[in-house]
């Protein structure tokens, strides 16, 4: 009976190095293209789209996006009844795309564009009465929101204007006996939800709710024989897991307990040697969103000639330390 | 230009007519086709079923987009006519049924049944048929709860229910593992457990469905793990009514783990099994606690053993193992009213930054002397029996010639003696007085196992029906 077990075989022609250039002219294509088939179609992603891009330049100390134009076009995405930012223009404000926006600017060190007294406002308003956050006035809840108005809040300096109590009571609220997250209370763990809840824990300062060790070793069970993780059981592996598991362990102070080499060849093997940029597995499609969680992930693992990235916000280090924003680590 | 629009204005509102007048189309489908050579329709519509070939799709596309994203900030504002709102539908049916995951025209959706210009009802139809063909789309999912939400208000709910229940399982049929359909599942299941009295049968139902639907789906984590939710919310009730004592379930277990009891009361059987309790709340409401053992044994057996036997390397049935046995450890100490947190404890000196391996790869240090283990626990015949026959299962399957089953019997050892029910010390003494091999069932053939599974789903089924 053959080894039915999902992962991927490592061919040998895989890159080993990583493809600087490359990713750069990716990176920059992607920006440049407009009104285009794909461009409508990643229209409504389009803020998360530019701060993926953004920061992946930044990570590999490449910034060449004229700043102007884009804290222009964040500007005309702010929705000047609410304060909520939207993915692009005309589009519905959401918190992903507050985020993604206040990550950008605080890149740019351009806070100051937008109204930041009005997004904190905007924010505040979502909080429900049990601390969850709605991801918009529509009232859909999930951890992932709860994470992006804590990252939101904490990057504008802005964390007391909610009940941050509450807020960690509903995230503990959805944990589970395994020690990982899902999206609500009783929703299954799976690795993106738990960076989120973990992430968000680091910003509050309470990681001492985590039950740490049963959840490290459900993340160091997302490990398969390819070096790659998975984000939940028999799944297959993925290199934007490599963020989402590996910076959980690097909060929990558990990185060392994967095998970082492994992890590593199998992130630089989803390299595009054509067209530079990542895929989720050897051989797919590159795409900007797994390219910054590939280098995010090599950043982690200690990839010198890569940026550091701080764990809890996927953004360059240098930047939260000029913030002076310190998200608790576990040692 | 102005071609193209003329040509996507016909291509939606044939959609939506057709939308309009049959209820009972069941799939809608993009169909992969080059471009346009015979200046045909687009649109199939065949027995139920619709379909556009792709070709139309990035024409459409850009065609929605603009429409809807110039008459965005005007519809939120109530700035237009009624016709005007009623012209907004067709486009957004193409709009979305094409690329559902745009927030934004679902809330231009929301915002016109709001209005009263689109019906609730109708709106359920459309989403189920947009995840027909996007299942994996949390956005339609999102959209549904919204609409659910407002039925709740004037509706009977089982009928909903029922509805929500049929879409889950299509959806989950069509995508492995599909995150967002399963937690709608989990949703509504607390939603109307919150408005519905009989919270109770609709749980039992459910964990019959999840009986049948894991076999099927052996390698999918989220229908185990919806069985664990059935189960913890079976257990926060107050009261279950069902006798599964009486249905002879527990003979299997009897015979299972060769118990020294014949057909005697639950009581009794509890008395056997983990002695006196001390713990009021329990000695009140025995057969419910007897019933929940009953079952979380019973997926012991059958469920993690039968199915492992019959589907080795599925990391997704030891999964399930290590809540059943976290779960029973639980309410053994719950018997007695202790306090317990399962916790791992991970000792391991060697491994540092220096090192580049998975500590699941290492031998690590899992010399459990550390956990404490009450008297009154590791002196109770359920316990024992459960330790017991965990390294025994263990051994079994470590003993397979295949290496990823016994890949993840060393791995479920490893993760077994880190627990904190677990200590080494004690169980090398214990062995030594084991009886091996009263787990007789390896010996089987597979067709037998198969007649072992089926007729335990039969008495499931009885047991839940009844």
């Amino acid at each position: 009976m053959g080894s039915i077990l999902k992962d991927v075989e490592l061919k040998e022609n895989i890159p080993t190095t990583i493809l600087f250039a490359k990713h750069i002219e990716f990176l920059i294509d992607y920006g440049q293209q407009k009104d285009t088939y794909e461009t409508v179609m990643t229209d409504y992603l389009k803020m998360s789209g530019m701060y993926w891009c953004l920061t992946a330049l930044e990570l590999i100390k490449a910034s060449p996006f004229p700043k102007n134009d884009v804290v222009e076009f964040i500007k005309s995405c702010q929705d000047p009844e609410c304060g909520g930012i939207s993915a692009s223009t005309n589009h519905d404000p959401h918190l992903l795309y507050t985020l993604s926006a206040v990550q950008i600017l605080c890149l740019y060190d351009s806070l100051d564009a937008i109204d930041v007294e009005a997004v904190t406002k905007y924010v505040a308003s979502l909080q429900q009465p049990d601390g969850s956050f709605a991801g918009d006035k529509w009232g859909e809840i999930d951890t992932r929101f709860s994470f992006c108005a804590i990252a939101t809040l904490s990057l504008i300096k802005k964390l007391d204007v909610i009940n941050v109590d509450k807020a960690v009571e509903f995230v503990k609220s959805c944990m589970n006996f395994d020690g990982g997250f899902g999206s609500r209370p009783q929703s299954e763990s799976h690795a993106g939800l738990i960076y989120c809840c973990i992430a968000f824990l680091s910003i509050t300062g309470r990681l001492d709710i985590v039950n740490r060790d049963n959840l490290a070793w459900w993340l160091c069970e997302r490990q398969l024989p390819s070096g790659g993780l998975n984000g939940r059981p028999e799944k297959l592996p993925d290199v934007c897991y490599s963020w989402w598991v590996l910076s959980s362990l690097a909060i929990l102070g558990r990185l060392h307990w994967i095998d970082k080499n492994a992890l590593k060849k199998y992130i630089l093997a989803c390299q595009d040697l054509e067209s530079g940029g990542f895929a989720d597995r050897p051989g797919d499609m590159p795409d900007p969103y797994h390219t910054l969680f590939g280098l995010a992930a090599l950043s982690l693992l200690g990839q010198e000639s890569i940026e550091k990235v701080n764990a809890a916000f996927c953004m360059p280090q240098s930047v939260i330390d000029r913030l002076q924003i310190q998200p608790q680590m576990l040692k | 230009m102005e071609e193209n629009s003329a040509m996507c204005e016909k291509i939606l509102r044939s959609l939506e007519n057709i939308l309009s007048t049959d209820e009972e189309i069941q799939e809608f489908t993009v169909i992969p086709t080059a471009e346009n050579k015979h200046n045909k329709s687009p649109v199939l519509y065949e027995q139920n079923c619709l379909g556009l070939e792709s070709w139309c799709r990035k024409y459409l596309l850009q065609y929605t987009h603009d429409v809807l994203l110039k008459n965005r900030k005007a519809l939120l504002r109530n700035q237009l006519s009624l016709e005007n709102m009623k012209n907004l539908n067709h486009i957004l049916i193409g709009a979305l049924l094409i690329q559902p995951n745009v927030t934004t025209f679902w809330n231009m959706k929301r915002e016109l049944v709001k209005s009263e210009i689109l019906d609730v009802e109708q709106e359920l139809y459309f989403s189920k048929l947009a995840l027909s063909q996007h299942s994996k789309c949390s956005e339609i999912f999102s959209y549904r709860k919204w609409l659910i939400n407002l039925l709740l208000f004037k509706e009977t709910y089982l009928r909903i229910l029922e509805n929500e229940l049929s879409v889950c399982e299509m959806a989950a049929e069509k995508s492995k593992n599909n995150y967002h359909s399963w937690n709608h599942r989990i949703w509504c299941l607390e939603k109307f457990s919150k408005q519905q009295s009989d919270i109770e049968s609709i749980v039992l139902s459910e964990l019959n469905f999840s009986i049948k639907w894991i076999p099927k789906h052996i390698s999918e984590n989220s229908g185990y793990y919806y069985r664990q939710i059935l189960l913890m919310n079976l257990n926060n009730l107050k009261s279950i009514s069902i006798n599964i004592f009486e249905n002879s379930n527990f003979d299997n277990i009897i015979e299972y783990f060769k118990l020294l009891i014949f057909n005697e009361e639950h009581y009794s059987t509890l008395h056997y099994l983990l002695g006196k309790s001390n713990n009021y709340s329990i000695i009140e409401s025995y057969p419910k606690y007897f019933n929940m053992l009953s079952i979380l044994l019973n997926d012991l057996i059958y469920i993690s053993a039968e199915l492992n036997y019959l589907y080795r390397d599925h990391e997704c049935l030891w999964n399930y193992r290590k809540f059943l046995m976290v779960y029973l450890m639980k309410m053994i100490h719950e018997y007695y009213g202790i306090e317990f947190t399962y916790n791992l404890q991970v000792k391991n000196p060697y491994v540092g930054d220096f090192m580049s391996v998975n500590i699941l790869n290492l031998d690590i240090d899992t010399s459990n002397v550390g956990a404490v283990i009450s008297k009154q626990i590791a002196s109770c015949e359920l316990y024992n029996i459960l330790i017991k026959h965990e390294i025994e299962f263990i051994r079994n399957n470590k003993n397979m010639t295949n290496s990823l089953q016994n890949n993840l019997a060393v791995m479920y050892f490893k993760w077994l003696k880190c627990t904190n029910f677990y200590n080494d010390e004690f169980y090398e003494q214990l062995l030594e007085n084991i009886e091996w091999g009263f787990r007789k069932g390896f010996d089987r053939s597979h067709d037998e196992f198969r007649i072992i599974y089926s007729e335990s789903e039969k008495i499931k089924r009885t047991v839940i029906s009844n």
